[in-house]
């Protein structure tokens, strides 16, 4: 096999081991720092490339439409890495929602959610719960910077389509 | 935009009694929502009132969406004489409510609130459960939606045994 060309994603969490074992493809969600920053250094890996948040494209129209991702996409949840001796280090025990069995057992039930349950009814709505998933291994601070960077993306994407609109 | 941490910062620096409430409460919960601005709820008190406006002054509040001419000064008495303010700071956007509906004021927010560390440092914020009354109390089309992920979150965090 040629090295260089594509790279076998990382997968040394449940849920992505799970997902790779029944032939879903991973797909990452929209990288809390679209800047490619990580100043606290505690995001751990992170997907790269991968297909781009629905909603960029609306953006760039001028569209508010926060762009939660298609329904038919699996992100990889993700656990950031614990530092020694931080901040960080604390908040990720003290507040880290899911650990890998937790993991396993949440993907069992947002694949299927039990009939009749609130999972089942938000589905049924639309909202992908497999961003929440994704959201519940990061800690409420990781949650909070990437939902603001997302945002951030959004207003610069909303710019760009303005001043295309205006040549 | 917002820079939250900065907000944050400056009203915790300045002891003002908040709690988070609003699309970033619904976040650090795990919402998958994305939010421009940071809505918080704070004590009508004039001691809490005085430090509110402390902590804002140097971000040059003014109204958002008003005209740039329109005289504006955010000090004790105007934020006595109010009690919802959707601002522009030096920060980013920034509502400020002195009562959430479905809930009521500053002290049973507080009651339906729950502590998280939030860039390393304790912060009120709004519960799940909490959210949900205020969201199935404001009733707009795009409140059903967060209604329905934030009951999924909640049973998720059951299910799995977390809080």
């Amino acid at each position: 096999m040629s090295r260089g060309l594509a790279r076998e994603p990382r997968r040394s969490n449940p849920v992505a081991r799970r997902a790779a074992l029944e032939g879903v493809r991973a797909c990452p969600v929209a990288a809390p720092n679209l800047r490619g920053e990580d100043p606290e250094g505690t995001r751990g890996e992170r997907s790269r490339g991968g297909k781009p948040f629905s909603g960029f494209p609306a953006a760039l129209h001028g569209s508010r439409n926060t762009g939660r991702g298609s329904r038919r996409s699996l992100p990889e949840a993700r656990f950031p890495k614990p530092r020694l001796n931080s901040i960080n280090r604390c908040e990720i025990i003290s507040q880290m929602s899911l650990t890998a069995q937790q993991a396993e057992r949440a993907f069992a039930l947002i694949a299927n959610p039990p009939p009749g349950s609130k999972l089942a009814a938000a589905k049924e709505f639309g909202i992908d719960l497999t961003l929440l998933l994704a959201n519940l291994a990061l800690t409420p601070t990781e949650r909070l910077q990437k939902a603001f960077a997302v945002a951030a993306f959004h207003e610069e994407l909303r710019q760009a389509g303005q001043r295309h609109r205006m040549k | 935009m917002i820079n939250l941490q900065k907000a944050l910062d400056a009203l915790r620096d300045s002891g003002v009694e908040f709690v988070l409430i609003g699309g970033a409460a619904m976040v650090a919960h795990g919402s998958a929502q994305v939010t421009q601005d940071l809505d918080i709820c704070y004590e009508r008190s004039r001691e809490n009132i005085s430090r509110l406006a402390r902590a804002l002054a140097p971000t040059h509040p003014r109204l958002r969406g008003a005209p740039g001419d329109l005289p504006f000064r955010f000090d004790v008495e105007t934020i006595e004489r109010g009690l919802n303010f959707t601002l522009t700071t030096d920060f980013g956007d920034l509502d400020l409510m002195g009562e959430v509906a479905g809930l009521g004021p500053y002290s049973a927010v507080r009651a339906a609130s729950e502590s998280m560390l939030v860039f390393g440092e304790s912060c009120k914020l709004l519960s799940l459960v909490g959210l949900i009354k205020a969201k199935k109390a404001a009733g707009r089309p795009r409140d059903l939606a967060a209604v329905a992920e934030l009951e999924a979150l909640r049973e998720l965090r059951r299910k799995l045994g977390n809080k």
